[in-house]
């Protein structure tokens, strides 16, 4: 039996009617989008890893005690006038051991080694530039990814540095924000991906499930068994999907190795960064076939385009309403739970909410269909018999809209979040460090500005020859005793001997540290106010543009460069994308659902302009009970969001895009639908 | 020509030279037809001989290639889609073979429908399904009646409008024997009893006997049996 079974199922995909062929040609499609977005995913793993590996490549581990150093390092800040943070790091090579990567060429003491990106600002900003002096570009293996601001700085022997390396390198250990950012991501990524994803396989394997419905009854008639009915709708989907998944993986083999930079994202990377093993396509592309089979082995109940023996409404129960109602506890039990569990639980709590808004909206589409059908209408009483028929049925293909709808709300208060974390923040740390030379006219205009916020300008001795004075900036007598080791405050006001410090506080002479060396010499600024650092430091120290300056901010940690914000406006991109394509599918499926009982309206005496308006009013009413009901409970998890998160703000914005989204959409598909239905009669010979 | 006009008034439907053709092959070649109110009349022949189309174009549903027919006055060759379905919601009735309710309307809504679709308020139902004997099936949904309770209801829905031209299209062509003869007689019945013109396209010698005459389709004409 399999194999007429299986001839049969091959016959009703691509070798049957130009309407079969159609329909194949939809699950394939949508099977090759999945497939993309799946390859798109795994590329994006692939491109992290990189990425890591190539940070990794030079984070040294620390050399062990007494045991000679391969390189010494301090990791310093900088900041381009746009206030994009530059990574700087000056370093000191031992002889001939590695070399930092990406840097081809004698790194003699006083050279620069730039990034391709910072490269290319220099170019464009002299005063920038002029803090980088003679550098050269870094090879692409020694960049993280295209768009990375670093510099190298090789330095002499004089200049104290912070960090004693050994040659190996430490691998990707990570600072920790990586690893916590994994389980947000990969739940971002399963929401905005494959809910779409699912959804779009859903919406065009909907219109074959008609043909499917009436092979297994006819199988069933001729005493198929269950199984060769199963064996035969998961043939028919697989012959219908293979062609898609196939291209898809084909064509992401080919471009992926020569993208530049990641679709939907627009980040830059590197070509090749983004190629995926043929196993790994392989692997997703078979994931898809998987998708669609399931899919189609789905039985939701009776179609109105199909006639099986003694098919009546299936009614939609409010039980559908309870892992909605369970997901929304989630939510907010997971404000109660609070700290990282917390916050897991809210984010598995709000893909489960996307999802369960989606089981529970055939239950108000049921309830609306039963009202309308009680007015006299003929209008109102065909929609709503048709939207009570199986409003689950008739629903699962907005399963993607539903979800998009659900997820942007959230995702947009996730993002007011996830922008904080991106920006580079404000310099207010208590104590900033500079490193480069002060002339004395600089270190006298700092005294005034000093004196302008009221702070102290203390000069420090160097502890031995190696090290340059430090020049201190203090806003109390307590931070500069805490700093250098003494009892400073006598009644409250400096009490620090001028020779324990090589000179007192008050207004500097030029000569205490008049620079001799052409290296540089450190600057330690302290302050109790954090916005008087930061405005010496902006003042005197990043906007000077003098040779080889840069900041460090000791004690406080570099805020990573993070480019989340980036990748969810990305994938919020792709999954509207995808839910304007399955809505689409939902229209045309929709459309044909209604052949059967459009004909006969016409011979009942309906006339075109009848038929187009129950079309219309369809599918509108359904797109706006569906993206409607998942738009409020999007906005209701939003809501949550902000209360468990108190940095969060609620995204008004965005929650009137999705409901003007939602509007445009339910009126757009209204009048498509309306005008898509063909009126001319066909032969109706039954 | 069977085109015998029995009464002086105008004939409810009247067709003349009808000429349909389906690429180079004509399905109707000239056809005349007279029916009168109250008149049934059967029309037979083999499958493929162009019975549906006929009753398609009576119905307006399909416009011939050329010709006339006049529908109670109405002449629905020279009008527009809209025009058509005007007076197929108000002049004319149609049963098909497989009944052909609407699946997601109850069989009392689905006789109710020519009514709501004129904006009446359908109150008629139970009288009507009264008259083909399912008074008490309104609430049912088709897929829960048997073959022959559906082209009951069907009658009953092509009745609901009170048409002048009832059209049947095999309508006893899923029904066994005795129930094609009870269905027969029942489009006989109630298309005299409104004062209905009936047409009925059918290959069932049984269904045609209880009609007034009898003509076939053969060339695209009909011809008196
Ligand atoms: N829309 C159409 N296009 C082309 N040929 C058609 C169409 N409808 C019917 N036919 C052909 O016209 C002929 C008459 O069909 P039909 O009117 O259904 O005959 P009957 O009802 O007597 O069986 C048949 O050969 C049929 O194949
Ligand atoms: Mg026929």
């Amino acid at each position: 039996m399999t194999s007429p079974a299986v001839r049969l199922a091959l016959a009703a995909s691509w070798r049957g009617g130009r309407a079969d062929r159609r329909r194949a040609a939809t699950l394939s499609a949508a099977v090759a989008v999945v497939t993309l977005m799946g390859c798109g995913c795994a590329s994006a793993w692939a491109l992290a890893g990189h990425v890591q590996d190539r940070a990794a490549a030079r984070s040294f581990a620390p050399a062990a005690e007494g045991a000679p150093a391969a390189f010494e390092r301090s990791a310093l800040y900088d900041e381009t006038p746009a206030g994009e943070q530059i990574y700087v790091y000056w370093w000191r090579q031992a002889g001939v051991g590695p070399q930092v990567p990406g840097v081809h060429g004698d790194p003699a003491p006083g050279s620069w080694f730039v990034s391709p990106a910072l490269a290319e600002r220099l170019a464009v900003d002299p005063g920038l530039a002029s803090r980088y002096p003679g550098a050269r570009p870094l090879a692409d293996e020694g960049v993280a990814h295209p768009g990375e601001l670093l510099a190298h700085r090789f330095v002499g022997d004089h200049v104290a540095l912070d960090e004693r390396l050994a040659a190996d390198t430490e691998g990707w250990i990570g600072d920790g924000t990586e690893a916590l950012e994994l389980f947000p991501i990969a739940m971002a990524a399963l929401a905005l991906v494959g809910i779409p994803g699912l959804g779009l396989v859903v919406a065009a394997s909907s219109p074959l499930a008609a043909t499917v419905e009436r092979r297994r009854l006819l199988l069933r008639a001729l005493g198929a068994s269950p199984g060769v009915e199963r064996r035969v709708v998961a043939t028919h989907a697989l012959s219908c999907a293979l062609p898609g998944a196939l291209a898809a993986a084909v064509l992401w083999w080919h471009a992926a190795p020569r993208l530049t930079s990641v679709p939907f994202v627009g980040r830059a990377v590197f070509a090749g960064d983004l190629a995926l093993s043929g196993p790994a396509i392989g692997a997703v592309a078979a994931g898809a076939l998987l998708l669609a089979i399931a899919v189609a082995s789905v039985r939701p109940g009776p179609d109105l385009a199909v006639r099986p023996a003694a098919s009546t409404p299936r009614r939609a129960s409010a039980v559908r309403g309870v892992p909605l109602l369970l997901a929304v506890v989630t939510m907010a039990a997971a404000g109660v739970v609070g700290g990282r569990a917390g916050a897991r639980l809210f984010v598995t709590g709000v893909v489960a909410t996307a999802a369960a808004a989606v089981i529970a909206l055939p239950y108000v589409v049921d309830r609306v269909g039963a009202q309308l059908a009680r007015h006299p209408g003929a209008v109102t009483l065909l929609v709503g018999r048709r939207m009570g028929w199986n409003a689950a049925r008739s629903t699962r293909s907005l399963l993607a809209v539903g979800g998009v709808a659900a997820l942007s709300p959230v995702v947009g208060a996730w993002v007011t979040v996830a922008r904080d974390v991106d920006q580079p923040s404000t310099v207010s740390a208590p104590a900033v460090e500079v490193r480069g030379v002060l002339s004395p006219e600089e270190v006298a205009d700092l005294a005034r500005r000093a004196d302008a916020v009221t702070l102290e300008l203390v000069v420090e001795p160097p502890p031995d020859d190696r090290t340059p004075p430090r020049l201190l900036v203090v806003g109390d007598c307590r931070t500069l005793g805490s700093h250098v080791k003494l009892e400073a405050c006598a009644a409250g006001a400096f009490s620090v001997p001028a020779g324990a410090l090589g000179i007192g506080p008050g207004p500097l002479a030029g000569s205490a540290t008049r620079p001799t060396d052409a290296e540089p010499h450190s600057t330690l600024f302290i302050s109790d106010d954090p916005t008087a650092t930061e405005a010496l430091l902006r003042a005197h120290v990043l906007n000077a543009d003098r040779p080889g300056r840069q900041v460090a901010v000791p004690g406080r940690e570099l805020t990573h460069e993070s480019p989340l914000v980036q990748w969810i406006l990305g994938a919020g991109l792709l999954a509207g994308v995808v839910g304007v394509l399955a809505l689409a599918l939902h229209l045309s499926g929709q459309a044909a659902d209604l052949a059967r009982s459009r004909i006969r309206l016409v011979a009942l005496g309906a006339d075109r302009a009848l038929v187009r308006r129950l079309a219309g009013v369809e599918a509108a009413l359904s797109l706006l009970l569906v993206g409607l009901g998942c738009a409020t409970v999007g906005t209701v998890s939003s809501w949550l969001f902000v209360q468990v998160d108190g940095q969060a703000s609620l995204p008004i914005g965005v929650i009137a895009l999705v409901v003007a989204g939602v509007l445009a959409g339910a009126a757009l598909s209204g009048a498509a639908a309306g005008v898509s239905v063909p009126t001319a009669l066909r032969s109706d010979r039954g | 020509m069977t085109g015998r006009v029995r009464t002086t008034e105008l004939p409810t439907l009247r067709c003349r030279g009808l000429r349909l053709r389906f690429g180079a092959r004509p399905i109707l070649d000239g056809l005349d037809l007279d029916v009168g109110r109250g008149e049934a009349l059967a029309i037979m022949g083999p499958s493929g001989s162009g019975k549906t189309s006929l009753l398609h174009c009576l119905a307006g549903l399909r416009q011939p290639d050329a010709g006339d027919i006049s529908v109670a006055g109405a002449e629905l060759t020279r009008m527009s889609h809209r025009q058509r379905a005007r007076v197929r919601l108000n002049s004319i009735g149609m049963v098909f073979q497989f009944g052909e309710l609407l699946d997601e309307l109850t069989v009392g809504e689905n006789v109710e429908l020519p009514l709501r679709l004129r904006r009446e308020r359908g109150t008629a139902a139970g009288r009507l399904l009264g008259s083909v004997g399912l008074a008490d099936r309104g609430g049912s949904w088709p897929a829960e009646l048997s073959g022959g309770e559906v082209q009951r209801v069907a009658i009953a829905r092509a009745l609901a409008g009170r048409p002048v031209l009832l059209l049947a299209d095999e309508p006893t062509g899923a029904l066994d024997e005795g129930l094609s003869r009870a269905v027969g007689e029942l489009l006989r019945s109630s298309a005299s009893a409104v004062g209905a013109a009936l047409v009925v396209a059918t290959h069932d010698p049984i269904v045609a006997s209880s009609m007034d005459r009898t003509a076939r389709l053969r060339h695209g004409q009909l011809v008196a049996a």
